[in-house]
């Protein structure tokens, strides 16, 4: 064995480059990821910026009465009068009339209404804003934060809807952009939960191996088993009516987080388990380092970017269970707009011969999971040393 | 003397990868004599066993074989190019029949969910199709009483992982050689073992060529081995040959300047305090292969102008032994 | 024996969730009574508490209930029904494991030759395709498809391919004809339930066959001569078995996560055949807990099984068993 080394001293800075940047640079050559992250990135802007994008207040207050179950509008910029340099929509009517037997309908003017940018008149949102009722009036905490009116767009007069309206006049673009950033949120504070946990069982168990290993991977290993959407039907038929939607809210996140750790909790420990027999670690033992600094300065940098890997793959599944819980109406509910809320509406035949648009969210749905699965993929493969890319 | 039993003729292997084609052996030719033992040296990355998996046609799907190769085999009056079977009936007599391999791994080398005994009655039983389930084991049992085996009849319903790693080996060999090939490759075979295992294993392989006269091309990074075993050998270096002949003339006199770097490399035991000399700098990536000769990058024998640019060919120096370089061409040893 | 101690944790996680639930069974039951106009006040509540034996510790009442359940197969009595849940639940419960596990034979009926063929075929138009349905399975959950599929039935064809029995055999005792009718609506469910459980177990399939054909005893066997089908099922197939038959019970789990939402989209409640009706609606604690219990018993008993296999096929298994 004379000489291992294969590349030459050109290729120094692969060996030197620590492991974050490897796995960046091998995921940013694979195409179909970097596109999903675009993606991805687009959504995750979109919900964090949802009140700013909405032209109305998502909930029933921001609902347009005069265009109910309406059709998408689509702006344009020429009618039969001409053409413009601004976009425009026609306005619309309630009409009743001999020439609809005097039934309510909702028909098209000639009035061209002009699309404005930046709109300051528009519905407040707040940033910064936090309330939290807790049982007992003592722990309440809010915080009124700051008021902002201007949205991205609008329109001169009355109402836009690009993506039409539900049956009591709610925008569903604006509800769209809210039920991206609560579904994000959802999964969020899901995956941060089970993180937590995970954290703490995995690493106790990795760390301390033995017998204290065995009991908690039998533990793990039978939470696993238990089917968790049976489990959170039977928890979520018990909540009480009367919970506000911010309660269910943090509710189910709480329960997704709860059921949710095991499989993160195994990683973790597989990890440890393999590094804390490093001769590094015993260095540090060697030092005095107490179990707690080394498994936080030492044995947890050594894989967080698996870990990073592992909670962008569990989160697709974090969402795809709050969408499909809200689905049939165990999650979250109106006034509280999510995915699963949306797609709620969908399930009737009704709306699909006559509202077609209120599918607009499913491909919306289909595109975040999408996303967030495949930028998963890439990045574990970029993970894995022995991936297909690196052969 | 008869024809070669194996004749490689400008063999030529490049593989297909994301960065394009990449050269892994390059115009490399040989001959292998019946009861021959021709020993292939090199560095990782030399392409020695791209050459020697050439010979079995076992080089992973991306591999391109260039047109002009031709790997003759004479084997029972025939004369067949490996180069050009397709398929796998054809392949049968490089794979297993007048050509057998065994590998640096013997644990890796053994499916871990079947016996030795099924995998051995397999292999004989597709070369040997009149041969019985019952025959088929005879004469594997036979055959690992031949290598060594103690209790053979219990090894041969045992799985891989129950046999110690010296154990291992010798199975393979067994099963290796008992479809009787004429050549045996033995790709580093010795190197994942234990010193004293290693060298009864070669004593073992020793034995078995003289028992069976069978050829063999032995595959290793150490020249000592080779020192031990082989009758000639060829040094490679980044998919060429640098250096071949008889393992005296090369060890006693190496000419090309990479053959001596990797001898002055090795420990000698007679002058301990001797200095190591290494080959200085590092294999250069198969990616940039460097133009001219393989080794002008590393060579102290550089001479400027002409190897950068202008590829050496083996010459003969004396009777088999022929050198790669242009230093040792301008003035014979 | 380990599966003996799952399950009892499993029991113990169980039972707390539903003692963690606020009200307990006899709060529940009387309040039920109070709607039917029935006027009761604390001192029932109480002897109701009695009479169910509530009113005895926490550990003593779960240890009751986990004898009954392994002992004698009895899982207690519904909270508001006053039946035994075994007599509820029973043939729901049997049609419920059905069309899992309908749905995962299927699954793997597809997943393991697909699998094995893509994996082979790597880079190719098969493997492609394969990815895409495997990405698909996933972005393109149970529900939304269940849902699809309906909808499109309904507007082309008039059909709703709801529920599981037509109405004439609802509630029909059982025979030859509502077995039929039975087999002309069941296999939606299941080739839903199949379709997410297939894309990701063909990852998993093709992930394992593509590790196992590039490890060098494949290369020591296509050496010896062995080519083709023979090679490919005796060596990468073979030994990858091991891992996929491991994968099942997770996938069993993975179903039965399914199941009751896609339950619900098909309306498959609509005669009570279902038991997730119980679970969702009826706030029945001592119901939910049951039914949660014999379905992680289900997958408990496959876990056990499978473990069982694997001793079968891998000999490194069985002789560290031994």
């Amino acid at each position: 064995m004379f000489f291992r080394k294969k590349k030459t001293a050109s290729k120094e800075d692969y060996f030197t480059a620590s492991h974050r940047q490897l796995i960046w640079q091998r995921f940013k050559s694979k195409r179909t990821a970097l596109i999903a992250g675009w993606f991805l990135i687009t959504f995750i802007l979109m919900g964090l910026f949802a009140p700013f994008l909405s032209p109305y207040n998502p909930t029933a207050a921001g609902r347009n009465e005069n265009y109910t179950n309406g059709a998408p509008q689509i702006p344009q910029f020429c009618d039969d009068a001409g053409c413009s340099w601004r976009p425009f929509i026609h306005g619309v009517e309630r009409y009743r009339g001999a020439d609809t037997n005097f039934r309510w309908v909702t028909r098209q003017t000639e009035e061209r209404n002009y699309l404005t940018f930046l709109p300051s008149d528009g519905w407040a949102w707040h940033v910064g804003k936090f309330n939290l009722n807790l049982p007992g009036e003592r722990f309440d905490i809010r915080a009124p934060g700051i008021e902002f009116t201007t949205h991205l767009f609008g329109v001169q007069d009355g109402y836009i809807h690009f993506f039409g309206t539900d049956a009591s006049g709610k925008d569903i673009l604006s509800r769209t952009f809210h039920a991206i950033r609560v579904s994000l949120a959802v999964g969020t504070i899901g995956v941060f939960i089970s993180f937590v946990l995970a954290l703490v069982i995995g690493g106790i168990s990795g760390y301390f191996g033995g017998w204290v290993d065995s009991g908690i991977q039998a533990f793990t290993d039978s939470i696993r088993v238990i089917p968790t959407i049976p489990l959170f039907m039977a928890l979520a038929a018990f909540v009480p009516d009367g919970w506000t939607a911010e309660q269910r809210f943090f509710f189910i996140s709480l329960i997704l987080g709860l059921l949710g750790w095991t499989t993160l909790a195994r990683r973790i420990r597989t990890h440890i388990l393999a590094e804390r027999n490093a001769d590094y670690v015993l260095a540090a033992q060697l030092c005095g380092a107490s179990s707690g600094h080394v498994i936080r300065r030492h044995l947890l940098p050594s894989f967080t970017s698996y870990i990073i890997v592992d909670l962008v793959i569990s989160f697709p599944y974090m969402v795809l269970s709050e969408t499909a819980l809200s689905f049939i109406g165990l999650g979250l509910k109106d006034p509280v707009n999510s995915l699963g809320v949306m797609l709620q509406n969908v399930s009737k035949v009704d709306v699909l011969l006559n509202y077609q648009w209120y599918f607009i969210p499913v491909p919306i749905f289909v595109a975040i999971v999408l996303a967030f699965v495949l930028v998963g993929d890439g990045l574990r493969d970029a993970a894995d040393p022995y991936s297909e890319v690196n052969k | 003397m008869s024809a070669p039993l194996i004749d490689v003729q400008n063999l030529n292997i490049r593989f297909h990868t994301d960065e394009g084609l990449i050269t892994a052996v390059d115009d490399v030719s040989f001959h292998l004599n019946p009861g021959e033992i021709l020993g292939l040296v090199g560095e990782s990355g030399s392409g020695k066993s791209v050459t020697a998996k050439a010979l079995m046609k076992l080089n992973a799907a991306n591999a391109v074989i260039g047109d002009k190769t031709r790997l003759l085999l004479n084997y029972k009056d025939q004369r067949i190019d490996i180069a050009k079977l397709k398929k796998p009936k054809e392949l049968l007599i490089a794979r297993g029949g007048a050509i057998s391999m065994i590998f640096q791994e013997p644990m890796a080398s053994f499916a871990p969910a079947i016996t030795i005994g099924a995998q051995m009655v397999e292999q004989l039983r597709i070369h040997d199709k009149s041969l019985s389930n019952a025959g088929a084991k005879d004469i594997s049992i036979d055959m690992l009483n031949r290598v060594g085996i103690s209790d053979a009849t219990k090894r041969f319903e045992q799985y891989a992982f129950e046999l110690s790693g010296g154990m291992r080996q010798r199975a393979m060999i067994a099963m290796a050689l008992s479809t009787q090939p004429a050549l045996l490759i033995a790709d580093e075979p010795t190197t994942a073992l234990d010193v004293t295992i290693q060298a009864q294993v070669i004593d073992l392989m020793k034995d078995l060529v003289r028992d069976f006269g069978m050829a063999i091309i032995f595959i290793t990074h150490d020249l000592g081995v080779i020192a031990q075993t082989a009758d000639r050998v060829a040094v490679m270096y980044l998919g060429r040959i640098v250096e071949t002949g008889t393992v005296r003339d090369v060890i006693r006199s190496p000419q090309h300047p990479y053959t001596i770097g990797l001898l002055n490399a090795l420990p000698k035991l007679d002058d301990l305090d001797a200095p190591l000399t290494p080959v200085p700098g590092d294999i250069p990536s198969p990616l940039d292969r460097p133009t001219g000769c393989v080794f002008h990058t590393r060579c102290p024998q550089v001479i400027a102008g002409r190897c950068a640019s202008a590829v050496p060919q083996l010459h003969r120096i004396k009777d088999e032994h022929a050198a790669a370089c242009f230093a040792t061409e301008v003035e014979p040893a | 024996m380990l599966a003996v101690f799952t399950l009892t944790v499993v029991s113990f996680i169980v039972f707390s969730l539903m003692e963690l639930v606020p009200g307990n069974c006899a709060e529940r039951y009387i309040a039920y009574k109070n709607t039917q106009g029935n006027i009761v006040t604390q001192a029932d509540i109480t002897a109701e508490e009695v009479r169910m034996g509530l009113d005895r510790p926490y550990v003593i009442r779960w240890a009751n209930w986990v004898s009954g359940v392994f002992l004698r197969g009895d899982f207690g009595e519904s909270c508001l029904r006053r039946v035994s849940v075994s007599r509820l639940v029973g043939e729901k419960f049997m049609l419920s494991l059905t069309i899992a596990m309908s749905a995962l034979v299927l699954t793997y009926v597809i997943a393991i030759p697909v699998g094995i063929a893509s994996a082979n075929l790597r880079g190719g138009l098969l493997d492609g395709g394969m990815r895409i349905v495997s990405y698909l399975g996933l972005a393109l959950p149970n529900f939304l498809l269940a849902l699809m599929v309906m909808l499109f039935m309904t507007v082309n064809f008039g059909e709703t391919l709801t529920g599981l029995f037509s109405p004439q055999f609802r509630d029909a005792p059982w025979s030859w004809d509502r077995f039929v009718d039975l087999l002309k609506h069941i296999w939606l469910p299941i080739g839903i339930l199949a379709w997410a459980a297939t894309a990701i177990a063909l990852q998993t399939v093709r992930a394992l066959m593509s590790d196992e054909k590039d490890k060098l005893y494949v290369t020591a066997a296509r050496a010896r001569g062995v080519s083709g089908t023979r090679l490919l099922l005796r060596y990468p197939a073979r030994h990858a078995l091991g891992p996929v038959v491991n994968s099942i019970g997770y996938d069993l789990n993975r179903i039965f996560n399914d199941l009751p939402i896609v339950a619900i989209v098909l309306v498959l409640t609509d005669a009570g055949v279902l038991l997730f009706e119980a679970l969702a609606i009826s706030n029945d604690q001592q119901l939910a807990g049951a039914i949660i219990f014999m379905i992680t018993g289900t997958i408990v008993f496959i876990n056990f099984i499978t473990d069982i296999l694997l001793a079968l096929i891998d000999p490194r298994v069985r002789r560290s068993m031994f």
